[in-house]
C-alpha cells in the first residue's frame, strides 16, 4: 500500500496554498513533511484526509483515489489539542477508537496497554483537562493510533514533550512502522525528523524545494561541515581558503566549507604542528539544510 | 449510521450528565412548584401582614361609609373626631391614613386620602376600587331605587350571541375558546422563547469548542461533517425534548397532588376548550421552532473560531427571538392586527405568533398551514444551505465578518 501524490495543488483564489506537489510514501515508511509555517504542511493533510478538496492533481491509495480508503483505516493527530477536556481519558479513547470503527471489547485491551506503554494506567479515570501538556498530547497520539490505521497522520507530534514523553512517541512511531503503516509527519523539531524519517518534502510557500531521501538532499551539499578541537585562533580560521564561516562552540570550532574538497587541505594544514584533538567532517545537519533551503539563510 | 449514533449519544448522554443541565432542571421545576403551591407560599408571606387602618371622615350626610367593607388589606373606621384632629392622628401614628368623603356638585362623590406614607400598589388598588364601588352605589341612592333594583343594576350582565350567517364560512369560536388560546398560546410562546434560547447558546457552543480545540478536524476525517452536524442537531434536541417532558411531566403530577387537585381540573377544563387542531398546530409549531433554531444554533456555532465569541455570533438571533416573543405578548389584547398577521408568517417568528392567530381568531385555517409549510420551507433550506458550508465553515479560522466567512467557507468546501 503506497500513497501517492502527483501534481497536488490547493488554490484559494489568487494564493496557491500547495502548488505541485508530487511525493510517494511507501508502506512502512515515515515520510516528512516539513517547512515553515503557512508552507501548505496543514493545507496537504486536510487534501489527503479529504477535507479540502484539491484544486487539481491527485492523491492516490495502492493506485486508486485516496477516498476509496476506508476513513476508519485512517489515523490523524492534529497540530493543536483535538481533546474534549471534560472527559475522562478512558471514556475519550473508547470513543475515538470506535469512532473509528472499532468495538468496545477490541479497544478495551488495546487501552489497557497503550496507557501502560505511555505510563497513564494510572491516569484512566482522570479528566482530561487536569492532565499535563505532555500527558495530553500522549493521549492525542494513542487516540490517533488505537485502531491500528493503515495511514497515519501526525501533524506536530512531539510539541509539548519533555524528552522521556518524546522518546516514548518515537518508539511507537517505529512499532506502527515496523507494522507496515504508512505515516506522514510535520515537525519542526529537525532532529526528530532528522531520526525518523526516511524521505521528506521540503515545503515554501506551497512549493517542494526537495523531495526524497534525506541522504540524497545531504550530498548536495557535500561533507562541508567541520568539526575542529585543537589550540586554533578564530580569526586565522577563518582566513583559510575555501572556509566560509567560523563559529565557536564551547572547546571546538565549527566550520563551513565551501566545498566538500576544501577539506583535505585543510587537514594538512591544521596537522603541520602535529596532534589535533578532533578533526570531524560531515554533512550538514537537517536543520541547517532546513535554514540554508528554506530560509536561505547560512548557518 | 452507527457513527451517527455514537456522536448523537456521546452529544446527548454527556450533557444529560452534565451539572448544568440538572441545575437548570431543577430551578425550572422549583419554579413550576412555586407556580403550583403560590397561594399557600403568598399565604406565608402575607399572613404576618397587618391591614391597614383608615379612618373614614363622611361629610355626605352618612350614607357613604356604609359602602366601604373591611377586608384582608384594609380596615376602614368612622371618624369620631374633627377632621384636624383625625389628621393629627394620621401624623402621630395612631391610624394609617383618613379618607374623606364629600359631595362634589351637589351629588358626586369627592374622596380626599391622607396619609403619613404612601400605600402599596395592591392596597391602594383595592381602595380605589372600593371608592369607585361606593361612587355608583351612592348615585344609585340618589335616584332612589330600591335596594333591589340597585343591585339588578349591577348585577346585569348582558351576553352578546354570535351567529355567522353565510353558509360558506366558518361557526368562528366563542369568546370563552379565544381567551383559553390566547393563554394557552402565550405558555406556548414563552415556552419557545426559553427553550430556544438556551438551547441555542448550547449547540453553539458545542461546536464552536468542538473547531476551536480541533476535535471537530479528527471527527469529519473519520465521517462527513452532515453526519456529524445532523447529530449534533438530534442531540441537542432529544436533551431539550427530554427536559421539556420531564418539566411537563413534573407539572403534571404536581397539578394532580397539590393544593387538591385544583390546578388539575383547572388545567382539564383549558384543554378540553381548545380543540385537537389547535393543539396539533402549536406542538408542530414548537417543534420546528426547535428544529429551525438549534440547526441555526449549529450554524453560527461553526462559524465563530472561539467559544468566547458564541455570545456575539447568537446575539442577532436572540433578538429576531425577543422580537417575536413581545409581538406575540401584545397580541394577548389584540390578536387580529397587522402586526400580528405579518410576524405570523415570518419562519422565524411564526412559531411564536400563528398558534395564537390560530386559536384566538377566527382566521381560516389555511394560513396555519401555509405558516407552518414556510416554516418547514426554511428550516429545508437553511439545512441545504449548512450542506453547502458546513465542511468549509469548520475550518475557517480567519477573521471578519460573518458574510466573508460565509462565502470563504463556501469556498473552501467546494
Amino acid at each position: 500500500m503506497t500513497l501517492t501524490i502527483e501534481h497536488l495543488t490547493k488554490r484559494f483564489q489568487d494564493f496557491h496554498a500547495v502548488d505541485n506537489l508530487n511525493f510517494v510514501a511507501e508502506q512502512g515508511e515515515i515520510f516528512g513533511l516539513i517547512g515553515q509555517n503557512g508552507a501548505g504542511k496543514t493545507t496537504t493533510f486536510r487534501m489527503i484526509l479529504n477535507l479540502l478538496a484539491p484544486s487539481s492533481g491527485t492523491i492516490k491509495w495502492a493506485d486508486a483515489s485516496v477516498h476509496t480508503l476506508n476513513r476508519d483505516m485512517i489515523g490523524y493527530l492534529p497540530e493543536e489539542r483535538g481533546l474534549y477536556p471534560k472527559m475522562p481519558v478512558e471514556d475519550q479513547l473508547m470513543f475515538f477508537g470506535r469512532l473509528r470503527g472499532c468495538s468496545k471489547a477490541a479497544l478495551k485491551a488495546e487501552i489497557d496497554d497503550w496507557l501502560e506503554r505511555f505510563y497513564l494506567s494510572d491516569k484512566r479515570k482522570v479528566l482530561t483537562e487536569t492532565l499535563s501538556k505532555g500527558n495530553q498530547q500522549k493521549v492525542q497520539l494513542i487516540a490517533s493510533l488505537i485502531h491500528k490505521p493503515r495511514l497515519l497522520i501526525l501533524d506536530e507530534p512531539f510539541s509539548g514533550l519533555d524528552p522521556v514523553n518524546a522518546g516514548l512517541l518515537k518508539d511507537a512511531i517505529v512499532s506502527l512502522k515496523k507494522q507496515g503503516t504508512v505515516i506522514i509527519f510535520s515537525s519542526h523539531r529537525m532532529d526528530h525528523v532528522e531520526e525518523l524519517c526516511d524521505h521528506i518534502c521540503l515545503l515554501k510557500r506551497g512549493k517542494s524545494l526537495f523531495t526524497g531521501a534525506i541522504i540524497d538532499l545531504k550530498k548536495q551539499f557535500g561533507k562541508i561541515n567541520l568539526t575542529i578541537r585543537g589550540p586554533f585562533d578564530e580569526m586565522e580560521l577563518s582566513k583559510i581558503p575555501g572556509v566560509v564561516s567560523v563559529a565557536k562552540d564551547k572547546d571546538m570550532y565549527r566550520l563551513l566549507l565551501s566545498h566538500e574538497n576544501d577539506a583535505q587541505p585543510i587537514f594538512q594544514m591544521l596537522t603541520t604542528d602535529g596532534f589535533i584533538e578532533r578533526f570531524s567532517l560531515d554533512y550538514l545537519s537537517l536543520e541547517e539544510l532546513f535554514k540554508r533551503k528554506v530560509a536561505s539563510t547560512l548557518v | 449510521m452507527s457513527k451517527f449514533l455514537l456522536l448523537f449519544e456521546q452529544s446527548y448522554i454527556s450533557k444529560l450528565k452534565t451539572k448544568s443541565f440538572y441545575i437548570t432542571t431543577l430551578i425550572m421545576l422549583l419554579g413550576i412548584t412555586a407556580f403550583f403551591m403560590w397561594p399557600t407560599i403568598s399565604g406565608w408571606f402575607s399572613s404576618n401582614e397587618k391591614p391597614v387602618t383608615i379612618t373614614v371622615a363622611d361629610q355626605t350626610k352618612g350614607s357613604a361609609i356604609s359602602y366601604f367593607k373591611n377586608n384582608k388589606k384594609i380596615i376602614f373606621k368612622p371618624a369620631k373626631q374633627s377632621v384636624k384632629q383625625e389628621e393629627h392622628r394620621v401624623v402621630t401614628g395612631k391610624v394609617d391614613a383618613l379618607l374623606i368623603l364629600s359631595l362634589k356638585s351637589g351629588s358626586q362623590l369627592d374622596a380626599q386620602l391622607r396619609t403619613k406614607k404612601p400605600f402599596e400598589l395592591n392596597t391602594q388598588q383595592i381602595l380605589e376600587e372600593q371608592v369607585r364601588s361606593a361612587g355608583q352605589l351612592l348615585t344609585i341612592q340618589q335616584l332612589k331605587l330600591t335596594a333591589d333594583q340597585a343591585q339588578r343594576i349591577i348585577d346585569q350582565k348582558t351576553n352578546l350571541n354570535q351567529k355567522v350567517i353565510s353558509p360558506t364560512a366558518d361557526k368562528g369560536k366563542s369568546s370563552q375558546q379565544k381567551t383559553t388560546a390566547t393563554i394557552v398560546s402565550y405558555a406556548v410562546a414563552l415556552i419557545i422563547y426559553l427553550f430556544v434560547l438556551s438551547y441555542l447558546s448550547i449547540i453553539s457552543s458545542e461546536i464552536a469548542a468542538e473547531k476551536d480545540s480541533r476535535i471537530m478536524e479528527i471527527i469529519i476525517s473519520s465521517t462527513s461533517p452532515i453526519v456529524h452536524l445532523l447529530s449534533r442537531v438530534c442531540g441537542v434536541l432529544a436533551l431539550a425534548m427530554t427536559q421539556f417532558t420531564v418539566l411537563i411531566g413534573a407539572a403534571l403530577i404536581m397539578a394532580r397532588v397539590l393544593q387538591s387537585g385544583k390546578y388539575w381540573h383547572l388545567i382539564s377544563d383549558l384543554f378540553s376548550s381548545l380543540t385537537a387542531g389547535y393543539t396539533v398546530f402549536a406542538i408542530l409549531f414548537f417543534f420546528f421552532a426547535c428544529v429551525l433554531y438549534t440547526l441555526l444554533g449549529a450554524v453560527l456555532g461553526s462559524l465563530v473560531n472561539k467559544v468566547q465569541d458564541v455570545g456575539q455570533a447568537v446575539m442577532p438571533v436572540t433578538m429576531v427571538l425577543m422580537v417575536g416573543f413581545f409581538i406575540a405578548i401584545s397580541g394577548m389584547s389584540n390578536p387580529d392586527t397587522l402586526l400580528i398577521k405579518i410576524f405570523s408568517f415570518i419562519p422565524f417568528t411564526a412559531s411564536m405568533i400563528m398558534p395564537m392567530r390560530i386559536g384566538a381568531t377566527d382566521m381560516s385555517l389555511w394560513q396555519g398551514f401555509l405558516s407552518l409549510v414556510l416554516l418547514g420551507l426554511t428550516i429545508v433550506g437553511l439545512f441545504i444551505f449548512s450542506l453547502r458550508f458546513y465542511r468549509g465553515s469548520v475550518l475557517t479560522y480567519t477573521n471578519g465578518s460573518f458574510i466573508k466567512k460565509i462565502k470563504q467557507a463556501i469556498q473552501l468546501s467546494k
